[in-house]
């Protein structure tokens, strides 16, 4: 079950109208600062919150248009990025570090 | 001449993000645009605002340090220095430049604890593209929270 919800996203897309207008330097950089918390939380779970995305598609995409293709992209590529790498790498938790995948070059028997 | 210093933020920043903001306050005459869209349209901003520029110190953050990094192989002459910021060079956007080699010279601040751009696929394309590379891994996240004021940027950027 996805950690992020219908509610989030709201939060998320209300907050970035504010940052967008913001005038005040440090009110932006306060905001930014939300805005990241919120996309680390999205990118951990970059499946499911585009889903959530999806099925909510009309309403999000009326009230927020760039911001909305915005997430939706950043979301994407990065479902896509961590896709691609879990094809040829592996997580290897000493190094804590994704690595390549070995070559199995051995012959049985 | 003395370099035009530019700031490329990443896929969901902006000019008026915390790094911009740092960038700003501190070299005011840093060149900080915003960029839009997918690649190509971004890429279109990036060389459009350039093409009269020149030498270049090159800062990209994130996505922005992808674009850098493309940037770079396609007008090496140009650039005088680069630093990327946990630069995302695990897309697949990356691919079709990783036949090419830049004797550029690159600095990379890469976090252990990336899990937004992880850091072993960047280290190793960063390595196969880059022959004048010096590649930080610093104990920090995506945004660099801990490293980012940390650098000294007067030394990278004074070049």
């Amino acid at each position: 079950m996805s950690v992020v919800n219908e509610s989030d996203l709201h939060d998320y897309f209300a907050l970035h109208r504010q940052y967008e207008l913001a005038d005040d330097p440090l009110l932006a950089l306060e905001l930014d600062e939300r805005l990241s918390q919120y996309k680390d939380r999205f990118h951990k779970d970059a499946e499911a919150v585009l889903g959530l995305l999806s099925s909510k598609q009309s309403e999000f995409a009326d009230q927020y248009e760039n911001t909305y293709k915005d997430l939706v992209f950043d979301l994407k590529v990065h479902a896509d990025t961590i896709e691609r790498i879990k094809q040829t790498h592996r997580y290897d938790v000493e190094r804590e570090m994704w690595v390549p995948k070995q070559i199995a070059t051995g012959k049985k028997g | 001449m003395k370099p035009a210093r530019v700031f490329i933020h990443g896929l969901l920043g902006s000019s008026g993000g915390a790094k911009a903001a740092f960038f700003r306050k501190r070299y005011p005459d840093m060149i900080i645009e915003d960029f839009r869209g997918l690649l190509d349209k971004r890429m279109e901003t990036l060389n459009r605002l350039l093409a009269e520029k020149g030498p270049l110190i090159l800062v990209g953050s994130s996505y922005g340090g992808l674009m850098a990094s493309i940037y770079t192989l396609g007008n090496p002459d140009k650039v005088r220095q680069v630093i990327l910021l946990s630069p995302a060079l695990a897309h697949r956007e990356i691919d079709p430049y990783l036949e090419e080699r830049t004797d550029t010279p690159v600095v990379i601040y890469h976090g252990n604890k990336d899990d937004v751009v992880p850091l072993g696929p960047v280290y190793e394309n960063a390595h196969r593209v880059f022959r004048n590379l010096t590649f930080n891994t610093v104990d920090d996240d995506h945004v660099l929270s801990k490293t980012f004021t940390r650098i000294d940027w007067d030394m990278l950027l004074e070049r």
